[in-house]
């Protein structure tokens, strides 16, 4: 049990606080039905369909009273083919009415989610690495598909429910008063109450309909991860663990949407009940008044049909407003995605011209911290010029990383700056920025698609000729050449058929493509054989002459050869300078040195201090 | 109470003219003011009872809508999990995820109000049908005219439906796919700033999907207006003829009223069965998609060996494996570990090495030869057993969004405070650990992003280690983790108390040479197998890596001399 509660404080810490803004809905409305009013022209059609369709329903009742009354009145003269003729052709009307609605809203409908999950890609598109840190794809993907679908149904549906509910309401209740005020005050003397029960409902259905929505959101993250992570339970043997958590989550969605669903249940029948008094009402007094002679039979059975046509929307509309506290619910967190502003700002899409190419990077104090923790980095300084290699090395969880991450501003600092060309990088266009950028972070990942695509990825203009010279650049030629299918090799969900050193090569070949003016490599040949990476380095030498390199790295082989190394330790640098500087200052980087060594090298430091002291 | 509900539910209007249609016709002989009172009394109650009723059947038939719908997400799951390996080399995993959550919605829809409509509109009808029969068997005859057409109209209508809706389904898992695949590589998406590109890609399959969505509805719509108007003919033809009748006398207003509108009630009854019809072809499009998952090959229940104390010896025999059938990937690997020795696997990307783990593990089945564990070939016996016998730390190591301690349970749900602390002291994992703010209790982002790589590995080792499992596999464990944290933690492994078989895949000669054996492969092949002195002094391929390492080595006793002279 204790388990449960542990899970379910889990997803509600964690779905982030979306729900804050509830208050805000008014506003939260507005926005999402511009998505709808924007296709003026389908919503006029819409309308114009939705007043005939209405006017003829109407139409249909007064003909089926004006029926009654002739037969009642004239017997065997009652006009008969004019009613009928009339009927079909009211029929027709609504019927053809009924297709341009039915048709135009859910083609609005298609259109609304379709802008809406746009906006929403767009905008996570521009987010930084920080957004993504913390949000699992799972509950990314849940509210551009299923909270879109759910909202947008709403948006339409309800939308165009509601205005026609209140134009049949509307129009019901002046005919109504019209025919006879009394009996109409009958009918719509239960409305404060129906309306009571709306306030009432109102809040906790809304509340039941956040916990669905954000437990939906978790449980496709669940989906995700575990086909994500499939080979790691599989090898520990976690699946009836998993599952067991599983059940926790489906749970969870059970119970609230049932409690959603009854309170929606609950709802329904009071103002189906309400109705009914009303009705009853009608039919007591509509009834005496026949009997008194004020009233004709035919009138009272078209007041009672009325009273139906006025009852209908409002039940309608009474499901929709439970609905539409679902749909609050999904608007809110698919708002929250739109709305996020990207902690970096992009700039202009695309740089102007003047920027030729980035020939100085340069770090000045730079501070990080990921949210609210202690500081990742703390006075960093570094400098790079064009023809540079700079390597970053020390221990892990050191803050290497974040430091190329930094660079890259996937991330930017939280105190200090980077300097591009001598201008904070701030300044300029994100997107310029990156494009002259190619990175292999630690992770390769590579698409699914065939390898071809993959590399091409670093430039999609590239011929095939220049991505076969990546590839062999980058020493991947020859397993790709080695495969069935050559470069059209499908490289399966994610990679899944490539190994982790394969995929690393391909994300080297995609860098160099990308024919960059800075290379950030982050232990880019970590899982590449010592021989295979030598290929790769001899390669590289060429290429980097007028660029600048970022290395991480743990082989020192990559990195003897760097203008400069900076030993990076606790988040700060400890110490900087070439190779045979840091060697000669005899501190952590020759330590660090000493042990690649094959042989012995506290007994090679013995030898030589042995030699030292001779 | 279904047939009560059913009865008295939502019909209370349709219940209120038959009250006042009754009270029309035996009117002349009852104190009539009392009476409409009554009949006005009774139908509040009845709606009462109806909405009583209602409430009942909606949360009976949510419990059994959203059971059903949790019942279906367990055994997707379920069945995810057990699916061999290579089921998800030939799927996108968003697509997958798209018939998990969207294709169970709509499951779940149909079952909320479809079963239940289908249910009502048959129990009306077989009311509704005897009572107009039985009051006039002509009318009734007129009042159903038109239905066969409908019904025809409707089974032509459910094939395309089926085939526009799959169509509409599979654009939206290929969106889900993109979206995934998009999400998933975002950081790569934004270090080549390809959000165009990938914009691009996403608008097609969204526009994709709205155009079949758009498809989809137009013919419905089209459809709906048709049966619409046989159906509101369908009313016409019965008000005239009821008309007709009443104009000559046959039947009273008070008929007329009743007829008029439990035909109707038949009628639109009829035409909502079209409408389950045309749910009942989306969902079992639906339950299709799912299906594909449900029918997946799971990984079989085998034979479990009684022999719990394994020693850990491991042999290739004649092992041959090949993913797509065509070349192969392991070509005739024979080879013996010895239960508590230490292997080394050295070899270029692509020479086989994880794919011989992959084949170890059983997450892709061989195509020749046997593998055997203490003697037992591990096809014959069950893979849980198998992989309980080996912890593993897989190349890119999956960290689950959970806390540290939750990962690391993964290796062992029963650890005790003590056994964490040892494992991740092994891994040398654990100063790190404790320096996180909530320690062992911190939430580790998807995919371990919090954690530097280096990080990601050990914690992975850690979680490996806890299962103290007689064969450990590192599938380059140690790529992402300086020289010295790299021996120490060698240094920790060559130590534990029980010491288990070990193969290690690794890159660095530093880390190798501490090895038992070193076994080079080369396209799928074992080129040399022997310890490292015995392959440093061969020619070989192993000897041009020492090579390297030894002109490194010289440069660094070179360099170190030079320095500590300077």
């Amino acid at each position: 049990m204790a388990d449960v509660y542990a899970e379910s404080e889990l997803v509600s810490a964690d779905e982030f606080k979306d729900s804050e803004n509830a208050k805000m809905e008014v506003s939260l409305w507005k926005r999402l039905f511009g998505y709808v009013l924007r296709y003026r022209g389908h919503l006029l059609v819409v309308a114009i369909c939705g007043a005939v369709v209405g006017a003829t329903e109407m139409a249909y009742g007064l003909v089926t009273k004006w029926l009654i009354d002739d037969v009642q009145a004239n017997g065997a003269q009652a006009s008969l083919s004019r009613w009928a003729l009339l009927i079909i052709g009211a029929s027709a009307v609504i019927s053809l009415a009924m297709v341009g609605l039915v048709f135009y809203v859910s083609k609005l409908r298609a259109m609304a989610s379709y802008d809406i999950r746009r906006d929403a890609f767009q905008n996570i598109q521009k987010q930084s690495f920080r957004f993504f840190d913390k949000r699992p794809v799972g509950w990314l993907m849940a509210r551009l598909t299923s909270d879109c679908e759910r909202l947008t149904d709403i948006l339409t549906w309800a939308f165009i429910d509601f205005v026609w509910g209140t134009a049949m309401m509307l129009s019901m209740g002046v005919v109504m008063v019209i025919l006879n005020w009394k009996l109409a005050l009958c009918a719509f003397s239960i409305l404060p109450i129906v309306g009571w029960a709306t306030i009432k409902f109102r809040r906790s259905i809304l509340k039941t309909a956040r916990d669905v929505r954000s437990t939906n959101s978790v449980i496709t993250g669940s989906f995700n991860e575990s086909m994500m992570g499939v080979l790691t339970s599989k090898s520990f043997v976690q699946e009836s663990k998993n599952l067991q958590e599983f059940t926790h989550l489906t749970d969870r969605m059970y119970k609230s949407s049932v409690r959603n669903l009854t309170l929606a249940a609950l709802y329904i029948p009071i103002v189906l009940t309400m109705a009914s008094v009303s009705t009853g009402l009608v039919l007591a007094i509509g009834g005496i008044e026949f009997l008194d002679g004020v009233l004709v039979a035919g009138s009272l059975i078209a007041f009672l049909l009325w009273v139906r046509y006025f009852f209908e929307p409002t039940i309608e509309m009474a499901h929709w407003f439970t609905e539409m506290q679902t749909a609050q619910a999904s608007a809110e967190r698919i708002l929250a995605v739109m709305d996020a502003i990207p902690d970096i700002n992009p700039g202009e899409s695309h740089g102007p011209s003047r920027h030729n190419g980035v020939f100085s990077i340069e770090v000045q104090e730079v501070d990080f911290a990921y949210s609210d923790q202690k500081n990742v980095l703390s006075g960093i300084n570094l400098q790079a010029k064009s023809g540079e290699t700079i390597a970053l090395v020390g221990p892990t969880g050191g803050g290497k990383t974040t430091l190329a991450n930094l660079l890259c501003r996937f991330y930017e600092p939280t105190a200090g700056q980077i300097l591009v060309n001598n201008s904070d990088y701030r300044e300029f266009p994100l997107h310029w920025y990156r494009s002259q950028l190619g990175v292999v972070l630690q992770h390769p990942h590579v698409f699914s698609g065939s390898i071809l695509e993959n590399i091409r990825y670093g430039r999609t203009n590239a011929t095939d000729r220049e991505v076969y010279e990546a590839a062999k650049l980058a020493g991947a030629h020859d397993f790709v050449e080695s495969m069935d299918g050559g470069y059209q090799t499908q490289a399966g969900a994610s990679g899944s058929r490539l190994s982790a050193g394969q995929k690393q090569l391909l994300s080297i070949a995609r860098a160099i493509l990308a024919n960059p003016q800075v290379l950030v490599l982050d232990e880019a040949t970590s899982s590449v054989d010592t021989d295979t990476e030598q290929h790769i380095q001899s390669g590289l030498e060429n290429l980097l002459k007028d660029r600048i390199c970022f290395v991480i790295a743990h082989r020192l082989s990559t990195i003897r050869n760097a203008t400069r190394i900076a030993f990076i330790q606790e988040g700060r640098i400890v110490e900087q300078g070439s190779h045979r500087e840091l060697l000669n200052r005899n501190g952590q980087y020759a330590d660090m040195y000493r042990q690649q060594s094959l042989r012995d090298s506290v007994s090679t430091s013995f030898d030589l201090a042995d030699k030292t002291s001779e | 109470m279904y047939a009560l509900d059913v009865l008295a539910n939502r019909e209370f209007s349709y219940a209120n003219s038959l009250l006042l249609a009754v009270s029309e016709y035996f009117g002349s002989a009852t104190p009539i003011t009392s009476y409409l009172i009554v009949s006005a009394i009774c139908g509040v109650v009845i709606a009462m009872l109806a909405s009583a009723f209602q409430f009942g059947r909606d949360r009976l038939s949510a419990q059994a809508s959203e059971g059903i719908a949790r019942r279906l997400r367990e055994v997707l799951f379920d069945r995810i999990q057990r699916a061999k390996a290579t089921f998800f080399d030939r799927e996108e995993i968003g697509d997958l995820v798209q018939r998990c959550t969207s294709d169970v919605e709509t499951v779940r829809r149909y079952m909320h109000s479809d079963i239940d409509a289908l249910a009502r509109a048959l129990l009306i009808l077989s009311v509704m049908f005897p009572v107009l029969w039985w009051r006039n068997p002509t009318l009734t005859l007129y009042s159903v005219a038109l239905m066969p057409v409908v019904v025809i109209g409707g089974v032509i209508f459910f094939k395309s439906v089926s085939r526009l809706f799959k169509q509409t389904d599979e654009a939206e898992g290929k969106l889900t796919a993109v979206l995934q695949e998009n999400l998933t590589g975002i950081r790569v998406v934004q270090a080549f700033a390809q959000e165009a590109k990938e914009y691009e890609r996403f608008d097609q399959s969204n526009s994709n999907f709205r155009d079949k969505y758009i498809r989809l509805n137009a013919f419905e719509a089209v459809y709906w207006g048709i049966s619409d108007f046989i159906c509101m003919l369908q009313s016409a033809i019965v008000l005239i003829a009821s008309g007709y009748l009443l104009m000559n006398e046959v039947i009273t207003i008070g008929e007329l009223a009743l007829f008029t509108s439990l035909s109707g009630m038949v009628i639109w009854r009829i035409r909502q069965m079209i409408d389950v019809v045309e749910h009942t072809g989306k969902t079992l499009v639906s339950l299709r998609r799912i299906n594909h998952i449900l029918a997946s090959d799971q990984e079989p229940v085998q034979h479990v060996p009684a022999n719990e104390d394994i020693r850990g010896a491991i042999t290739f025999e004649n092992v041959s494996m090949s993913y797509d059938g065509n070349s192969n990937q392991l070509e005739d690997v024979n080879f013996s570990i010895e239960p508590g020795e230490t292997i080394g696997l050295v070899g270029r990307p692509g020479s086989g090495k994880s794919t011989l783990i992959r084949a170890l593990m059983r997450f892709y089945p061989i195509t020749s030869g046997r593998i055997l564990v203490d003697g037992i070939d591990i096809e014959s016996v069950d893979v849980t057993w198998l992989r309980k016998q080996i912890g593993c730390v897989l190349q890119e190591p999956f960290l689950f969004s959970k806390t540290v301690r939750e990962n690391l349970q993964f290796g062992n749900h029963s650890a005790s405070d003590d056994e964490f602390n040892t494992a991740t002291r092994l891994a040398a994992i654990h100063t790190t650990i404790n320096e996180f703010s909530a320690k062992f209790n911190t939430k580790i982002g998807e995919r371990g992003v919090n954690l530097s790589g280096g990080q990601r590995q050990r914690m992975a080792l850690a979680r490996a280690l806890l299962t103290r499992a007689p064969i450990l596999i590192l599938d380059d464990v140690l790529s992402g983790v300086d020289t010295r944290t790299e021996s120490a933690i060698l240094r920790n492994l060559a130590n534990p108390d029980k010491r288990a078989t070990t193969i290690i895949v690794a890159h660095r000669l530093t880390t190798i040479r501490q090895v038992d054996r070193i076994v080079v492969m080369d396209q799928g092949k074992i080129v040399q197998v022997g310890p490292h002195e015995q392959l440093m002094n061969q020619p070989g391929p192993y000897r041009e890596l020492c090579d390297i390492q030894n002109l490194l080595d010289e440069t660094i006793q070179y360099e170190t001399e030079v320095a500590s002279h300077g």
